[in-house]
């Protein structure tokens, strides 16, 4: 959510670092684009 | 400083002096004016305003510098990955008749022995430890996962007090259709590890029970829409479905039923539908054809938006757009099949040209060859993307079913030409209000 406002810059969303995109990895269940690349599901 | 390279920006509509900016290294989302933006081309920003995009990633020292590093970020990952992630595949048994299922002609009886079971403890316990790692994760499969809830039960009750021993965490998680989610075996299954369950239901009733049968041909939605209501709030459920190019309109009605049976957005931890996966191998349904083996079907990209936003309107968690690099490309990250054989994609289990190794020699030598890890280090066009933090070379799974091999990249660059932007418009209307 809004995590920090200037006059210049509304920042949205902080993103994630790698330290933090690390402990998320490698899970297929919801890769989050759009259209993901196909479902992996039965 | 100069811009990062890996940096969308996007005007909006309504408010001219405004400008969107993304970055696809990180996933942040940042607002600026036209002017801040021009200042901080012409490097003449305020150093507040420079402080700031820099804390986002946005502007960087050296973008050429940022660029090579880019080429060493999977490996950052896997030297700061604290867990270890497996997909087990109990046995091939499912009480479906799904007709994209991937694993067609694979399902039967075969399932995991007691003495597999046994090993792969031995297996797991012994990397956990050798990697130092902090958690594992367990995301069992089958078949229908649920059908085998002993073997799950046996092997969680062996691997939780053994990690905890070791001073780390232990879960799993089930990707099961829901037939046989019911209170008493969730309740067990959470007090063994269970964090979340990923059900699927391909929209209303009479979609979903065409797609997604009883072997015996019945109707499953009904049941699964039952077990759900009876199980919420037992541990986290994820909705998925699977939609054709056919079909996809249909799904936003599925969100609407839920809500009229009773079901509130926040009971599920979030919403996500797919489109189906066409299969082309040899264990493939040769009756089914309507599935997407392309990113670059514009429909796929239209339709994707469409329920995108309409999951999203209606107060479901849809996950944001964060780099998520795929099991292939994770060193502890890998599929285990029921025999015991380890691959790198639960999507690709039974090509034993894929096979990586086994759970009683470990990873083999060449596995790294056989997945074409790296290989989109081979193509100018990956290292000068700026999708490349979201792509890594793409699906290898839907490069293998589209073309017989995965040599090749499985390029996203058209996916995200036509769907980022509208993407983040969608999170500024609906997201962030």
């Amino acid at each position: 959510m809004d995590v920090e406002k200037n006059e210049e810059v509304v920042v949205l969303d902080c993103g994630k670092e790698p330290e933090e995109v690390a402990v998320e990895a490698a899970c297929c269940v919801g890769r989050p684009s759009a259209a993901s690349s196909g479902s992996i599901d039965r | 400083m100069p811009l990062s390279h890996y940096l969308k920006i996007y005007p909006l509509t309504g408010q001219p002096e405004k400008r969107l900016l993304f970055s696809t290294r990180t996933g942040g989302l940042a607002m600026v004016s036209g002017e801040a933006l021009a200042a901080i081309e012409d490097n003449s920003a305020s150093p507040e305003l420079t402080a700031s995009l820099a804390k986002l990633s946005m502007v960087v020292d050296d973008p050429a510098r940022e660029q090579k590093e880019m080429g060493g970020y999977l490996q950052k990952l896997n030297r700061l990955n604290p867990n270890l992630r497996v997909a087990v595949i109990l046995g091939m048994a499912c009480n479906f008749a799904c007709v994209y299922c991937y694993e067609g002609s694979l399902k039967g009886t075969a399932a995991m022995s007691d003495a597999t079971a046994d090993q792969l403890a031995v297996f797991l316990l012994a990397r956990f430890s050798a990697g130092k790692k902090k958690r594992l994760i367990l995301d069992f499969y089958g078949g229908e996962p649920l059908l085998y809830v002993q073997r799950i039960i046996y092997l969680a009750e062996r691997l939780k007090p053994a990690i905890e021993a070791l001073g780390g965490i232990f879960e799993f998680t089930l990707v099961s259709n829901g037939s046989l989610l019911i209170p008493t075996v969730v309740e067990e299954l959470v007090a063994l590890g269970l964090q979340s369950v990923k059900v699927t239901i391909d929209g209303p009733a009479a979609n979903h029970n065409h797609f997604r049968p009883f072997k015996d041909g019945r109707g499953s939605w009904s049941i699964i829409v039952e077990n759900l209501l009876a199980c919420r709030g037992l541990c986290l459920i994820t909705l998925s479905g699977n939609y054709t190019a056919e079909n996809h309109a249909l799904f936003p009605a599925l969100l609407d039923v839920l809500t009229e049976r009773g079901f509130a957005p926040g009971d599920f931890a979030s919403g996500q539908f797919y489109p189906v996966m066409q299969i082309n191998d040899q264990f493939a349904n040769p009756e089914f054809t309507g599935g997407c083996c392309s990113n670059d079907d514009p429909w796929v990209h239209a339709a994707s938006l469409a329920l995108r936003e309409e999951i999203m309107q209606r107060g479901f968690t849809y996950p944001k757009l964060y780099p998520s690099p795929c099991m292939v490309d994770v060193d502890d990250a890998f599929t285990v099949d029921h025999d015991g054989t380890i691959y790198k994609c639960v999507a690709l289990i039974g090509h034993r040209e894929l096979a990586c190794g086994d759970i009683w020699r470990g990873m083999g030598e060449d596995w790294r060859q056989a997945w074409c890890v790296n290989h989109w280090k081979n193509e100018a066009q990956c290292c000068d993307c700026v999708y490349l933090p979201l792509c890594f070379g793409g699906c290898r799974a839907m490069a293998f079913q589209r073309d017989g091999h995965m040599a090749q990249v499985d390029c996203q660059r058209s996916l995200f030409d036509a769907t980022l932007e509208p993407m983040l418009l969608q999170d500024l209307k609906v997201r962030y209000g």
